[in-house]
């Protein structure tokens, strides 16, 4: 692009127009606007200023340039004190007001709390009670656990006593034992030893009567033996006497049993006719409804209020009868029992025969009583047989005893024919020697294999030859002593 | 092409001083508020420099007229706030006669709604700008480069100008100081020719039928046909007559691209 000219005049133009417009005019301005605005801010510090110098000045009047401004405050001080006054009295109404409602307020609460002391010393008391209920019972409580523990330490003492008593009293108990066998002991000593002594007192005496006696027997027996004689012949004829007796005793008895020997005897049955040949039907009838038995009775015969004799004709009838008699016991209502007629003798050997037979049949032998049986024979000859028997040990008992006696008796005889002195020392020492020895066995009369482990106890039986012994096995066995083994387990 | 930066730096850096004054009858207060002084560039607008006077002074007036909107007033005849400042002082002041600074009476009542339009805040003056430049890009270019630009580089043209920054603003405008295609020159001149009563414009191209470039003689002769030696002032100068009109398009253009040349 060419440059002409006309572009250097208008680049010329604008740079004059630029100084003469804008440069030069461009600081004053700013310093103008500078300036401008510190006079600005001065003026608003010197507007400020001025204020304060009022407001200063105002105060400073306060020191009493003039009278009239002095009242002039002074009124205005009235003034804003008597509104603050009447504003005051308003609040004061208004505090009054409040005052009313808050003293109600207090009348309400006053009554509410009366109330509540009320009740708070309503409560008070109650708790007071209680509390003192509860410290006596607390002081109950102690004095109870206080006797309680007396009490147990009573317990205690007394158990304590109690058991040193029982020591003492189990101690006592075996020394009692211990004095009492002791005792027993020295008793019988001491009784042997008196027995003795008297006896050896009394037999001096009477081994002095005895020798007198013994003379005057011997003279005596001299005498007898001449007499004797004589006697032996009445005593001959006295046993003849008896024996006659006794046969004429014995034919008696047979012919008893032969006139008894059809009869039967009925019991419990009543008869309104006592005519004989109506008795012996209406027996005849009883026997045949009852017994299913045809016989004819020869007689009847009352003995009692309702016992009969029933003569019957033959032995063979009454056996028939005595077989069928326990069909009675199938009879209702009335009791009735027919039985043999039999001696007084007879009935006592029956009794007795029935005894022996209860006792045969407890020890486990088959008896049967029959009726005059051969069986009842045996039985009779047995029962005879046990009887002499025992007769016989009863006199072989006697005849030891009295040998015994007899013994003893010369034995003290001879030992009081002894020189007395020195007996009563020599008397203990013998007397004690054979009753120590005897109670000691000397010899094993029965093994036993009882028991597995310890035996406890072994205790004779108080009656029969039986020893019960207790074991570890916790087992009681009974022991036979002659069969040396176990009853019972 | 605007490229001769020295050119349009001086231009751009034109500032006026302006020695504000409150309308004595408009003070209420005992004392006469002091003027404001102030630099205002020739390329702005009033509307956007004058918010410290509006402060300074508003204390000065009646509190029901505070709220009014200030107006300013030269010489009994109300500044018509939608031209350029520097267009405003080229056509009221003699600057022969007249000596700076430049003395604006400041008015808060009475607003002179016949004579000059109102406005409400900055984005109505904005608004203005952005149609005149538009107007001149359709007279340059059809209004292809204005259209197409985004509204971001709007906003960096109008805030270049506010703030007074050159580099900024020139970035964005020197695409539509650009001639589009083949064409060397623009489609027409904008421009705005002030006489007493008003501006004239017209559709003049910045090269004859001839092929030959056109300068401002030609124009001014197109323009007056029938006047001889007229005198034509921009930017505080007066151009010679032989500077084409391409030229001082590109260079002497206002920043919303019309030439605004004052006859005196």
């Amino acid at each position: 692009m060419e440059l002409g000219e006309w572009r250097q005049n208008v680049l010329l133009q604008l740079q004059n127009r630029n100084k003469r417009e804008t440069q030069c005019y461009q600081d004053l301005i700013t310093q103008h606007t500078k300036v401008f605005e510190n006079a600005n801010s001065l003026r608003h510090e010197n507007l400020q200023l001025s204020i304060q110098n009022e407001k200063l000045k105002l105060e400073g009047g306060n020191g009493g340039k003039s009278s009239s401004a002095l009242e002039n405050r002074l009124n205005e001080e009235v003034q804003q004190l008597k509104q603050k006054l009447l504003v005051q009295a308003e609040e004061l109404t208004d505090l009054h007001r409040r005052k009313g409602e808050n003293s109600q307020q207090i009348i309400d609460l006053n009554i509410k709390l009366q109330e509540r002391d009320s009740l708070i010393a309503s409560k008070d008391n109650s708790l007071a009670e209680c509390q003192s209920k509860i410290l006596s019972l607390k002081a109950e409580i102690a004095m109870l656990t206080q006797a309680n523990r007396e009490l147990k330490h009573v317990n205690d003492t007394l158990r304590d006593e109690h058991s040193t008593l029982q020591l003492d009293f189990s101690m006592l108990e075996e020394k009692l034992r211990k004095t009492q066998r002791y005792f027993v002991f020295v008793f019988r000593l001491v009784y042997n030893y008196k027995i003795a002594w008297i006896d050896h007192k009394e037999l001096k005496e009477e081994l002095k009567q005895i020798r007198d006696q013994q003379s005057m027997f011997n003279e005596e027996l001299l005498k007898l033996r001449g007499e004797n004689e004589d006697n032996q012949e009445i005593k001959r004829e006295n046993t003849e006497i008896k024996t006659e007796l006794q046969e004429v005793r014995k034919t008696i008895e047979i012919i008893d049993k032969g006139r008894r020997k059809n009869n039967v005897v009925m019991n419990g049955l009543k008869f309104d006719n006592n005519e004989p040949a109506v008795l012996v039907e209406d027996v005849k009838a009883f026997l045949n409804q009852q017994l299913k038995v045809n016989v004819t009775p020869k007689t009847v015969t009352r003995i009692a209020e309702r016992t009969w004799i029933i003569e019957l004709q033959n032995e063979a009838d009454k056996r028939k009868i005595m077989e069928n008699g326990t069909k009675l016991k199938d009879m209702r209502g009335e009791r009735v029992f027919i039985n043999d007629d039999v001696t007084k003798q007879d009935r006592e050997k029956q009794n007795e025969i029935r005894i022996f037979a209860n006792q045969e049949r407890q020890k486990g032998k088959e008896v049967k009583i029959g009726f005059n049986k051969d069986e009842n024979r045996q039985l009779v000859e047995r029962l005879i047989k046990y009887k002499a028997k025992d007769a016989d040990r009863m006199n072989e008992e006697n005849d030891n005893f009295l040998k015994k006696r007899y013994a003893k008796l010369q034995k003290d005889l001879e030992e009081a024919c002894k020189d007395t002195k020195d007996l009563c020392s020599k008397d203990i020492q013998e007397g004690y020697g054979p009753l120590s020895q005897s109670t000691l066995p000397s010899r094993v009369h029965a093994k036993f294999d009882a028991h597995e482990g310890e035996v406890n106890a072994v205790k004779w039986s108080p009656l029969d030859r039986l020893v019960a012994t207790g074991g570890a096995d916790r087992k009681v066995k009974l022991w036979d002593i002659s069969k040396g083994q176990s009853k019972t387990a | 092409m605007a490229n001769d930066r020295e050119i349009l730096r001086e231009v751009w850096e034109g500032k006026l001083p302006v020695c504000f004054k409150l309308d004595p009858d408009e003070v209420v207060e005992l004392q006469q508020p002091d003027p404001f002084y102030l630099m205002v560039p020739r390329l702005s607008y009033f509307p956007l420099v004058t918010d410290k006077v509006r402060k300074h002074f508003i204390k000065y007036v009646s509190s029901d007229t505070q709220e009014h909107e200030m107006w300013l007033e030269y010489s009994a005849q109300p500044m018509k706030w939608h031209f350029p400042i520097g267009v405003l002082y080229d056509s009221m002041v003699d600057s022969d006669h007249e000596a700076l600074p430049w003395v604006i009476t400041v008015h808060f009542d009475k607003f002179p709604e016949t004579q000059i339009y109102r406005f409400s805040n900055k984005e109505t003056v904005e608004s203005y700008f952005m149609a005149c430049l538009k107007e001149a890009d359709v007279l340059k270019h059809r209004g292809q480069i204005a259209s197409n630009m985004q509204k971001k580089d709007h906003n960096q043209l109008w805030l270049g100008l506010q703030n007074d920054k050159f580099d900024q603003f020139w970035a964005v405008n020197r695409k539509l100081m650009e001639v589009s295609g083949e064409n060397d020159y623009f489609k027409y001149i904008p421009f705005r020719c002030y006489i007493e009563d008003g501006y004239r414009q017209k559709l003049v191209k910045p090269v004859g039928d001839d092929g030959k470039r056109k300068t401002l003689n030609d124009l001014l002769n197109e323009l007056f046909p029938d006047k001889d030696n007229v005198t034509a002032k921009i930017h505080g100068m007066i151009p010679p007559l032989e500077t084409p009109l391409q030229w001082m398009s590109e260079h002497l253009s206002y920043p919303d691209n019309f030439l605004h040349l004052c006859i005196v």
